[in-house]
């Protein structure tokens, strides 16, 4: 595995190139279905040589739309934000044995999935290796903490935007300070692969990683600003998508040097069936119809089917499997500081691939969705919300019955989302059972889970982009047919 | 660059000298052309217009004739009006002519400003709109400056609320058009439900100047101007509703959240209002009860009487929390109006249905160029940037500004506050300085009234009460009297200048008045018929104290004989109240004068003014040394801006004085905004009526009011995003509808539609995916027959020999649709030429609003709906966008679709029988949600025929 150990100090790595082709391709791929499945039943009507009555009507959307608008720059920024933040991964932190540390980082489960998160920083100990996981924790700590303090949940809630814009700047705080902290634990993790550990390097290490990661929160912010999707997921989309093509060319070298030309199909269709499950189970939403307390709801018929609540089938997103991976773990950690052997034990009963890995793992992540499936999305809540909109369930009555009754179906729809979870999180375990393979990273249900939601997001908000331009934009159609 | 920078970065002191020296050069060329200027004669100036204009035509940029325009103006404004503008004027100009708002103080003579890029900008040609508040300073605006560029040779229109179309569009052609905010917006709207080129009025947009910009762009910003028509009657589920909500008890059945202003029932209310309504469901899209109850508890709760709304002849009238005025013809929507109605006991009128709206957002943001003056605007900078990209330039004013705005005073408690309020004042009083105190709602003026009354303190009111309107311009005449005391709501905010000593050419003009209207308006009878007392007879007369001193024998005889020869002009007692109170204003303002009558009107009212002046100039000098205007806050308002308005009435063009707020921590805006914090310090002050004095506080008391103007800002910013939306289906739709207005021929479009609707029918009856095997030719030759009986020859064989493949069936079906519109076309053009032309544009034109129509409430609908989408990790902003396009692609096929169809069916019948059949518009009465404008009908053309459409 000399491939992903090469150091590349200047960013001229093929992966670089590879991960932001592959972005765009990712892109293209996902923006044409996601379109299609927007304009429904209606078939998109030819728009060549027809006049306008006809464009207006059109509404497919082909690049040409694309390329009218402010898209295309906004795309360039965003790519050039997301190619600065990989850039700082690749500015090496100095004094480090990275070969022997690299070889640690592979056997170490926790450390990989946060690896992945942030795009390889940690194997490569960039100065941004950090990235942003701190302030995604930040930010779950803020959300765990609303649930405590109600004061900061008046504040995400009634206090509208502001409210809001207080909360991100506790969270911004709240992310150096996990950023120094994680800094620290970082650098004295690396103290075996040191090779001066002075007190000089240990304080400029942590400044220049605590650095690393506030830059790329910056970052993250930035793009989330040119609205074209929530800056945090598409960082951790780049990170991801940055890994794919290096890791499945390991797999695929392990694989044609066995010879194992079917555990390598199995993979790679299993791979592709798994992003389908995944595609279509994050689009997945139990809609609760509500009446409004408005007029003129009778009379406009068909509206009707757009006043729903939506639940998703897999609200917690990925969180419920990042916890109980979490928590898989804690053994063996607590088992390598005090060395007791039953711990031992236990620990080695739960690492992937012992015996009760799977069982445990499906059950915490069960209990975890469930969980966060009622700390986001708190019935009673819920319910309140709907009374300020003037809404309410067809024959449920506003207030503790509607909270009822969406306890309800939270609850079986975190079943549905458990087990779904559950198939995530166990699959990749399985296929490398069956292909007797090491399957790629990316592999990993969380990470496409990550990217499915980020780029459906994104997806949307492309596509609502430019429908705003394509009002404007029929008057470049043939207006001839009107001077004859 | 530099300076601009500096000045943002130190924007709490900045007094507009960084923008002096920014335009420093430009305002040296235009003085160094000043000698040259003022050297020619009067047709040589007028000359230099044509010449600058052939320079703007041949393509010069208008920066580089700016310094000599503005000379121009000057000069000529020297000449016809005896104002020279001052270099900061020019300043003013330059500003507005960059596209940016200028703020300048009261007093420092914003409308003269306005000409200076008004008449650079009317060089291209392309007209230039001057947007005001009112019709009265529209008119007063065009008659006086207006001089100035009609001097100079261009055209200066002015637009009315009673004008008629031709008259608007008269005005609308010229150079420079003066006109009000909701005249302007109302004709853009009428002007796209016109139904024939000749009902259109306006140009197209250049320029755009408006007065007072932050109170349209902002303060109205939330209500959009409607054109509306009647919908179905009141029903009494509004009297229901308020049966019951006045029998709920506050926090038993309900609770009211007086921050986002809205009321929630409990699970006690909900099960109770059940039960009296005897429904199972109180949401049931049936019978809606939600809402009628929910607004009733509004209603009760949440508007109340002579704060949001007084009472007048059974109507009930909002009254606009921006400048406390009563808005005439306005209704608050969605069933609230008519809940407050019922809760009055008073009769409730018909519902509403949209048949056109925009907001002043994005109505303005449709010119090209936009610029506009205000007094207070700095502190909304941000609001302006994001939203409309106008930057906000601060002209320095031409004396320096030397009120006093003192550190506000802090009670606990509201009487304390009150207590002080009134010994404030009783201070001031007693030293001779004019005192004007600012409250929030007519209410709490009253109350004050009350506590002035009791201390002996002599003072005037002015709210919205009818008997207080009517004194207005009594009441600010003598403001600025020596001891004045003066009560106001936010009436006394802009446009309201307070003249120290008293303002003489009002005084003038309320003698003169006095004089006038009883002679010459018609006594009136038989209006108030149906209410039980009798109106008292109006005298016009005015308090003798009012006026400085006893007219002169010789003023006196002077106006007497004005007077007569008006009685003799326009005959004995003869005029309605508003004609004479139109020709008066006419006498007593600066514009030119033609008429004879008006002449002798005009030299007593000059003559009676002088004679006044040399009196207030005595009394202006005493006020001045004790100290000038002192301005007393009761509360603060929404926005620093509304309380600077206020403060701003004092100082002007130099003069000294003085301001000072009291607040207690039980005001509204502490109290629903504060927090913690502030509740926090309330029970840490025991004491009731000693002032509080910490820093803390009153860093406190900033932090709740900056909380609310963000709270507001988003809510207008939220707004703005998701009108947007609305905003490019509406010019979609608006350019559309233009299109077949104007265009000669519409054939080549109903060719497309009838080929589309073809593509429709055989996509909805044979797929494109279905095998050839199984295509139901029955069926599709049904569905075709039923949209045009023309095509009765239609038989499966006859599409199977036609059709082999879909495509071909396609292109087949596309072929006979269209031949059969010509076939349509020529029967009908038979019968009667010319007719088709019509009936076709009328057909487009009434689907598009009767359709769009309905589209409005379907996307009012939606944008209801999306908001809990967040719930599934959705933005409801991008929802809102895509379900909002699907919407707009479903009607523009529906427009098709229904065009085509009644096409298809068109029968010329040559009796009008069934004339209200034809058209889904009917006659909608124009009822008008904003600002006043009387009902009036928007007529559909005679249409030569009827329509027989089923």
């Amino acid at each position: 595995s000399s491939e992903a150990s090469v150091f590349d100090p200047l960013g001229i790595n093929p992966d670089e190139t590879s991960g932001l082709s592959s972005i765009w391709e990712s892109f293209v791929s996902l923006l044409s279905p996601s379109f299609e499945s927007s304009s429904g039943n209606r078939r998109d009507k030819p728009s060549s040589g027809r006049g306008v009555a006809a464009a207006i009507e059109d509404s497919s959307i082909d690049f040409g739309d694309f390329f009218k608008g402010p898209l295309p720059g906004k795309f360039l920024k965003l790519l050039g934000f997301l190619a600065l933040s990989r850039l700082g991964i690749y500015i090496p932190l100095g004094g480090v044995n990275r070969e022997a540390f690299v070889g640690n980082l592979d056997q170490n489960s926790i450390l990989s999935t946060l690896d992945t998160f942030s795009g390889g920083g940690i194997g490569r100990l960039g100065i941004c290796s950090l990235g942003i996981v701190p302030f995604i924790n930040a930010q779950i700590v803020f959300q765990l903490l609303a649930q405590v303090y109600p004061k900061l949940q008046d504040l995400q809630k009634k206090e509208g935007e502001a409210g809001r814009k207080k909360i991100l700047q506790y969270t911004r705080y709240a992310s150096v300070g996990f950023a120094i902290v994680q800094a620290i634990g970082q650098v004295f993790y690396l103290r075996p692969y040191v090779n001066d550990f002075s007190t000089e390097w240990v304080v400029s290490s942590v400044t220049l990683l605590t650095l690393g990661s506030v830059l790329t929160t910056y970052i993250g912010e930035r793009i989330s600003d040119l609205k074209l999707g929530n800056g945090t997921s598409l960082l951790i989309f780049t990170s991801i998508i940055s890994y794919l093509p290096a890791s499945f060319g390991r797999t695929t070298a392990e694989a044609l040097q066995e010879g194992n030309y079917t555990g390598l199909g199995t993979i790679v269709v299993s791979f592709l069936l798994l992003v389908l499950g995944i595609v279509y189970v994050q689009e997945a939403e139990r809609k609760i119809p509500l009446n409004y307390a408005s007029r003129y709801t009778s009379k406009a018929g068909g509206l009707q089917k757009s006043a729903y609540l939506p639940f998703k089938v897999n609200s917690a997103g990925v969180m419920p499997i990042i916890f109980s991976t979490s928590s898989l773990a804690l053994p063996a950690t607590l088992a390598r500081f005090t060395g007791i052997s039953a711990l031992k034990n236990v620990a080695f009963a739960l690492t992937p691939g012992g015996s009760f890995y799977l069982p445990t793992n499906i059950l915490l992540i069960a209990f975890f969705n469930y969980y966060y499936t009622f700390l986001q999305l708190d019935p009673d809540d819920v319910s309140e919300q709907l009374k300020r909109q003037g809404a309410s369930i067809p024959l449920v009555r506003p207030g503790k019955s509607t909270a009822l009754f969406i306890k309800t179906v939270l609850g079986r729809i975190s079943v549905l989302g458990s087990a779904f979870l559950a198939v995530l999180a166990a699959g990749p375990a399985v296929v490398e059972q069956i292909t007797h393979l090491t399957a790629f990273r990316g592999f990993a249900g969380t990470s496409v889970l990550i990217l499915v939601g980020c780029a459906t997001d994104t997806a949307r908000k492309v596509q609502a982009e430019i429908i705003s331009q394509k009002y404007k934009n029929i008057e470049f159609y043939e207006l001839d047919k009107y001077d004859p | 660059s530099l300076g601009g920078l500096l000045s943002g970065i130190f924007k709490g002191s900045d007094n507009g000298e960084s923008t002096r020296q920014q335009y420093a050069s430009i305002v040296a060329s235009v003085n160094r052309l000043e000698t040259e200027i003022s050297a020619l004669s009067d047709s040589e100036l007028r000359e230099r217009t044509d010449a600058l204009k052939q320079r703007a035509q041949k393509g010069e940029s208008m920066d580089s004739l700016l310094p000599e325009a503005f000379a121009v103006v000057r000069e000529a404004s020297k000449r016809v009006l005896g104002l020279r503008p001052f270099d900061v004027q020019l300043i003013g100009g330059m500003v507005l002519h960059k596209g940016e708002i200028a703020e300048m103080r009261t007093g420092e003579g914003k409308t003269l400003v306005a000409i200076l890029p008004a008449y650079l900008n009317a060089l291209s040609g392309k007209g230039v709109h001057v947007v005001t508040v009112n019709d009265y300073l529209a008119r007063r605006d065009c008659e006086w400056v207006g001089q100035v560029p009609r001097f100079l040779g261009l055209k200066v229109g002015l637009i009315q609320q009673n004008m008629t179309p031709e008259q608007r569009k008269e005005n609308y052609l010229c150079d420079i058009t003066y006109v009000t905010n909701s005249e302007l917006g109302f004709d853009y709207l009428r002007d796209n439900l016109a139904t024939s080129v000749e009902e259109l009025v306006l140009r197209d947009f250049n320029y755009c100047v408006i007065d007072e910009v932050d109170s349209i762009l902002i303060d109205e910003a939330r209500t959009p101007l409607i054109i509306s028509g009647p919908a179905e009657k009141p029903s009494d589920q509004y009297y229901k509703a308020a049966k019951i909500a006045s029998a709920f008890e506050r926090d038993i059945h309900y609770t009211v959240d007086e921050k986002q202003k809205t009321v929630l029932l409990t699970e006690q209310g909900y099960e109770d209002a059940e039960e009296i309504l005897d429904v199972k469901d109180l949401y049931d899209p049936r019978e809606q009860w939600a809402s009628y109850v929910l607004n009733a508890i509004k209603a009760k709760e949440l508007f109340l009487r002579d704060v949001n709304y007084i009472i007048r002849a059974k109507e009930v009238l909002i009254v606009d929390e921006f400048t406390g005025r009563v808005m005439q013809g306005r209704r608050w929507s969605d069933g609230l109006h008519q809940a407050v109605e019922a809760k009055e006991g008073l009769p409730i009128q018909n519902e509403s249905i949209t048949l056109a709206s925009i907001s002043y957002q994005n109505f303005f943001l449709q010119f090209p160029k936009l610029c506009g003056m205000t007094g207070t605007a700095s502190t909304e900078s941000a609001e302006f940037e994001s939203i409309y990209k106008l930057k906000v330039t601060i002209v320095p004013t031409n004396k320096p500004m030397i009120r006093k705005d003192e550190s506000d005073v802090v009670f606990k408690a509201v009487n304390g506050k009150w207590r002080a309020v009134v010994v404030e004042i009783s201070r001031m009083h007693k030293t001779g300085r004019a005192v004007l105190v600012g409250t929030t709602s007519v209410e709490q003026s009253d109350e004050l009234s009350q506590l002035l009354r009791e201390a002996g303190i002599t003072h005037e009111v002015l709210n919205a009460k009818p008997e207080n309107v009517e004194r207005e311009a009594e009441i600010v005449a003598q403001s600025g009297r020596l001891g004045a005391v003066t009560i106001a709501t936010n009436m006394a905010g802009r446009g309201t200048d307070i003249i120290l000593g008293g303002n003489a050419e009002f005084m003038a003009r309320l003698k003169l008045r006095e004089i006038l209207m009883p002679r010459v308006v018609k006594p009136t009878d038989g209006v108030f018929v149906s209410v039980k007392k009798a109106p008292p007879k109006r005298t016009w007369k005015v308090n003798e104290k009012l006026f400085p001193c006893k007219l002169s024998n010789e003023k006196a005889k002077l106006a007497e004989e004005a007077v007569q020869s008006a009685v003799e002009a326009w005959g004995q007692k003869s005029l309605t109240e508003l004609e004479a109170e139109e020709r008066l204003s006419y006498s007593c303002e600066k514009g030119p004068v033609q008429d004879e009558v008006i002449g002798k009107l005009r030299t007593a009212f000059l003559a009676i003014a002088k004679e006044y002046k040399g009196y207030t100039d005595e009394e202006r000098k005493k006020v001045v040394e004790a100290g000038g205007l002192h301005v007393v806050g009761t509360e603060r308002h929404e926005s620093r801006r509304i309380d600077n308005q206020l403060r701003g009435r004092s100082g002007r063009q130099g003069d000294p004085g003085s301001s000072r707020f009291f607040l207690s921590l039980e005001d509204n805006i502490f109290r629903i905004f504060g927090g913690d914090r502030i509740q926090g310090m309330m029970r840490a002050f025991r004491v009731e009526d000693l002032p509080i004095e910490s820093k803390m506080l009153t860093k406190a008391l900033d932090e709740a009011q900056r909380k609310v103007e963000n709270y507001f800002f988003d809510i207008r910013k939220q707004l703005f995003e998701f009108d947007e939306v609305l905003n490019s289906q509406r010019d979609r739709v608006y350019t559309e509808r233009r299109r077949a207005l104007v265009s000669d021929s519409l054939e080549p479009l109903i060719i497309e539609y009838a080929e589309l609707t073809m593509d429709d029918i055989l996509e909805a009856n044979i797929g494109p995916d279905t095998p050839k095997e199984s295509w139901d030719f029955e069926k599709l030759i049904a569905k075709v027959q039923q949209y045009c009986y023309l095509l009765n020859d239609l038989t499966p064989d006859l599409l199977k020999s036609e059709g082999s493949s879909y495509e071909g069936l396609q292109d087949y079906l596309r072929a006979r649709g269209r031949d059969a519109y010509l076939q349509k076309r020529e029967i009908v053009e038979k019968q009667s030429p010319g007719l088709m032309k019509d009936a076709e544009r009328f057909l487009i034109l009434s689907n598009i609003d009767r359709l769009w129509k309905e589209h409005l409430q379907a996307l009012k609908f939606v944008q209801q709906a999306v908001g809990l989408r967040g719930y599934a990790q959705r933005d409801p902003l991008i929802e809102y966008k895509l379900e909002g396009y699907n919407l707009f692609l479903e009607m523009m096929a529906q427009i098709r679709r229904n065009v085509i169809y009644s096409i298809y069916q068109f029968q010329p019948v040559r009796v009008k029988k069934d004339e209200e059949k034809k058209s889904q518009n009917g006659k909608p009465s124009k009822q008008v949600d904003n600002a006043s404008e009387k009902p009036k009908q928007v007529g559909v053309t005679d249409e030569p025929s009827s329509i027989a459409s089923a």
